[in-house]
């Protein structure tokens, strides 16, 4: 695996439903571009970078702490991210990240 | 006072194990063959395929051990277009498309209850067809109405066009309903009487259609949370009521949860699994900004089950160890559950300190309440005349009677609205009664939910002037 | 402009806002209906009865003090004929009673109630701080909650009163309602919410405050210049219980009524006919109320003596690995495997049962 990529890139895509689309602009599916940095990207600093970034209302309803709310989902390519080291996970080029929110609206 | 109270014993926090090493893959626990893709209760690792099966399995258990569905029952599928309830559609549709020995022998069919007038109508039109496409493709039969046909008799349609959305543009009834809704003062009070109406219109067509079965698609974390959400609103009687696998609080029909053994995780799983796509329904509140005792109670739960992974299933099943008398005399007339007759413990301390403080001879009673029902209730003879069947009454000139009821009253012009107010709240159960005292104006109540009360109340007036001329 | 008292015929200025009903009255009016909704709770419930002695739970907290305030205000003006004292428990924490106990000696000349103060050492042979060494601080409070219960009531019973009165309010009994459904423990439950607990052998407690708001007996202890002891325990509650409280004042903090809505939920809870409770016996060893035949506070006692300070704190089937632990070399059983776990389980509960009365 060649973890040295000569591209300025790290593409990804993010996804949203059950309602945490409507925290991202309205749009469920985002194809990002990460900037490359020395250290690998996780899921931890994902969620910072689309805090930063992607976000367009209410940081509160997403995030909590460094992690997402308690009742949002995380996928990392259809696998739950509490098999993987959830925030720890390191993010490979290209996953799809999925981020399901079950809470209700009334 | 020390925070222990007298018979606590220590709760053991659960020790999540970090048996996982990144980068090495964690199997299924069933199989024991395929990677595990979803995790459990922070210990129990399934692939895509097991997990599946296992949901299917649990719902088809679910069903059956109600032993309520016959071959041939025709059953009402209270569709909203949320997570849970598109997952009910497919197993639904899984289950009459599986081989002859397991097929499902009961006939689904949808109603959908449109509550889009809520929603941003930018979003109105992005989300309805999508769900009109949704009911399409489901391949069962399937009725729409909207929340607002509470003004309009429950009137329903059976629409196979899915472009064809016509029948729910905005009308008349729909603002009336946003007025309602606009009327009432607390989040807290809007989330609980939406609640309640849905069920009014899912009992309402199916008693309509003739139908006695109604599947709803509620889980177990939607569940736990109505069980501390109804203790905190004043509704612990109704808990068990509220969530059974069959509520029977309407003797004649049945409601059944068949999904009530699937948390809000595992729907979500499931749907991603099945490539299902999900339908974002957006709630009453836009941005999910708001204020209630229902969301603040979701988000603990959520919060706790972070921690202690099996919060949903003990207060789930707390809900189960419940029972309620069903008291077919004294059932509240807005959301069907038994009313306690009962006046002793926290009822006598809602007997506002006038009552108090009068028994005891102390200072003067107040008539601040009498005052507030004043204030409110203004508008109460027109409530009347929208009773149908009141124009035309056919014993004797009702709005007459009224007006004279009116005038007769030297000390309160307002007397029979008071009155009806009172026997209006006295319809009500206790948790409904937090919903009426939040309403500014009684002014958009539908009279679909009125005539029961205002029937019962016009009767006893006549007897009470019978009896009076009588005597 | 000031606001006028919503008490129609006090023209004097509202300074506060009940939570309970919202109403902006002044202090008098406060405190009259106050004072009067807590006889009115005493009266309804039947609480007391003339001639009867009354030990009150006193901790120098603002519950205990303003209980005892206005009990004592309340015999008095209505003639309950109630001869009151106050009872105290020294728990043996450095720091946290000393004062606390300072305080609750002032109350006794202020309201000029006898006071007696009974202590850890005295009833168990142990101080609080003396267990926090052995046990640490994991588990301390479950030592704590349990030992001050019996306390209180060992401590009636030697000075012969009829009736124990605690400063729990309504804040209180809506927290442990929630605590007991959010550990799904249904006995509990639909037990918490009795104004008065009666048991064999055992003196009647009751709970006047129950519809006090906690705000409001701040208030009051404010307003009326009580002298109470506000510290929070040195070895604060256990997370799980700091949540429900949050939970809690959120609730109250959307909607005031929350608080006795939740009371109201508790008191309508009924148990299913088919769910079988757990029996609530007498302890062996003290004669207590207890659901098993040994009670939490002589097991747990016993774990201290032993130098076993974590039996009587887990569940019950971890209880049995550990002694079936202790007791490998001495026993094995052979139909363990056959058996189905809950058989099992069972099987685990009479080896241990008849290990530990063998140990008494």
């Amino acid at each position: 695996m060649s973890k040295i990529c000569l591209s300025n890139s790290f593409p990804l895509t993010v996804q949203f439903g059950g309602g945490a689309e409507l925290l991202f602009n309205n749009t469920k599916k985002h194809d990002v571009i990460l900037p490359q940095k020395e250290n690998p990207w996780t899921l931890r600093l994902l969620i910072a970078w689309l805090k930063e970034n992607l976000l367009t209302e209410k940081p509160e309803l997403f995030v909590q702490g460094e992690s997402v709310r308690p009742g949002i989902l995380v996928l990392v390519n259809d696998q739950d991210w509490e098999l993987i080291g959830e925030l720890d996970y390191e993010l490979k080029e290209n996953d799809n990240v999925l981020f399901i929110s079950t809470l209700h609206g009334g | 006072m020390c925070s222990i109270l007298e018979e606590d014993f220590m709760y053991e926090k659960s020790t999540i194990s970090q048996e996982l090493c990144k980068n090495i893959d964690v199997l299924c626990k069933k199989c024991l063959d395929n990677i595990a893709m979803i995790k459990l209760q922070k210990k129990h690792h399934y692939c895509k395929d097991c997990f599946v099966n296992i949901i299917t399995h649990k719902f088809r258990a679910t069903l059956g051990k109600t032993k309520l569905i016959k071959p041939d029952d025709k059953v009402l599928i209270a569709f909203t277009g949320n997570q849970s309830s598109i997952t009910l559609l497919h197993l639904l549709k899984l289950g009459v498309n599986e081989q002859i020995h397991k097929r499902f022998k009961f006939h689904p069919v949808i109603l959908f209850i449109d509550e889009s007038i809520f929603w941003p109508k930018e979003k109105r039109m992005v989300d309805l067809p999508k769900i009109m496409k949704a009911l399409k493709n489901s391949g069962f039969k399937y009725y729409i109405t909207k929340l607002s046909s509470i003004y309009d008799n429950y009137t329903f349609q059976d629409i196979n066009d899915v472009n064809d959305i016509s029948c729910l543009k905005e009308n008349e009834s729909d603002n009336k309903l946003l007025s309602l809704f606009h009327n009432i003062q607390s989040d807290t009070s809007k989330t609980d009487f939406l609640l309640r109406l849905r069920y009014q219109i899912q009992f309402k067509i199916a008693r309509i259609l003739n139908y006695n079965k109604i599947f709803t698609a509620e889980n177990t974390t939607d569940l736990s949370i109505r069980v501390l959400s109804n203790i905190s609103l004043g509704r612990g009687l109704q808990v068990s009521f509220d969530v059974a696998v069959c509520d029977q609080k309407i003797p004649d029909i049945y409601l059944i949860r068949p999904l009530r053994e699937i948390t809000s995780k595992e729907i979500v799983f499931y749907n991603v699994f099945n490539k299902i796509e999900s339908l974002a329904v957006p709630s009453i509140f836009p941005m999910m900004v708001y204020n209630s005792l229902q969301h603040e109670t979701e988000l603990f739960v959520y919060q706790l089950q972070e921690e202690f992974p099996s919060t949903v299933y003990s207060v789930f099943h707390i809900g189960e160890k419940l029972k309620t008398y069903a008291v077919k005399e004294n059932m509240c007339h807005w959301c069907h559950n038994p009313i306690l007759l009962d006046t002793s413990g926290v009822t006598c301390l809602k007997e506002s300190m006038v009552h108090i403080m009068s028994k005891y001879n102390w200072d003067k009673p107040d008539d601040k309440d009498d005052e507030e029902i004043t204030n409110k209730n203004f508008a109460l003879p027109s409530l009347l005349q929208r009773i149908p069947g009141y124009e035309n009454a056919k014993q004797r000139d009702i709005a007459e009677w009224i007006n004279g009821e009116i005038k007769k009253d030297t000390h309160c012009g307002n007397c029979i609205s008071n009155r009806m107010t009172q026997k209006l709240k006295q319809s009500l159960c206790y948790g409904c009664q937090h919903i009426l005292d939040d309403m500014k104006s009684l002014d958009y109540l539908p009279i679909g939910i009125l005539h029961e009360t205002v029937a019962e109340f016009q009767a006893n007036e006549l007897r009470k002037e019978i009896e009076d001329f009588l005597l | 402009m000031p606001i006028q008292c919503n008490n129609i015929g006090c023209k004097k200025s509202a300074i506060l806002k009940r939570p309970k009903t919202s109403d902006k009255i002044c202090k008098e009016c406060f405190f009259q209906s106050f004072e009067t909704e807590i006889h009115d709770t005493i009266v309804k419930n039947n609480l007391f009865h003339p001639g009867e002695k009354v030990a009150i739970a006193a901790s120098g907290g603002k519950d205990s003090t303003v209980l005892a305030y206005i009990l004592k205000l309340l015999n008095d003006r209505y003639n309950y004929n109630l001869n009151l004292f106050l009872l105290s428990v020294d728990e043996g924490i450095t720091g946290y009673r000393d004062d606390s106990l300072e305080t609750v000696k002032k109350n006794r000349d202020d309201y000029d109630i006898p006071l007696k103060i009974l202590s850890y050492e005295e009833l168990y042979g142990w101080s609080m701080d003396n267990i926090v060494k052995q046990v640490g601080r994991k588990n301390n409070c479950t030592f704590c909650g349990v030992f001050r219960r019996q306390a209180l009531d060992r401590g009636a019973a030697i000075l012969e009163a009829d009736c124990l009165v605690t400063g729990h309010n309504a804040d209180d009994i809506a927290e442990t309602i929630l605590m007991n459904i959010l550990r799904g423990d249904i006995s509990r439950l639909s037990r918490c919410t009795s104004i008065i607990t009666m048991g064999e052998n055992s003196i009647p407690r009751c709970k006047p405050l129950k519809y006090a708001y906690e705000k409001e007996i701040v208030m009051y202890a404010y307003f009326k210049k009580l002298h109470y002891f506000s510290t929070e325990c040195i070895y604060s509650p256990e997370a799980y219980r700091g949540y429900v409280r949050s939970f809690l004042k959120n609730l109250e903090k959307i909607r005031p009524s929350a608080i006795i809505d939740i009371i109201y939920s508790g008191e309508n809870i009924s148990i299913r006919d088919d769910i079988v409770l757990p029996n609530r016996g007498i302890c062996k060893k003290c004669g207590f109320i207890s659901s098993q035949n040994i009670c939490k506070a002589c097991m747990l006692l016993e774990g201290l003596n032993r130098g076993l300070p974590k039996l009587g704190i887990s569940k019950r089937h971890k209880r049995c690995k550990f002694w079936l632990e202790q007791c490998k070399h001495i026993l094995i059983c052979p139909q363990g495997s056959k058996m189905t776990s809950l058989g099992r389980t069972q099987h685990m509960i009479q080896i241990k049962e008849s290990l530990f009365n063998s140990f008494l």
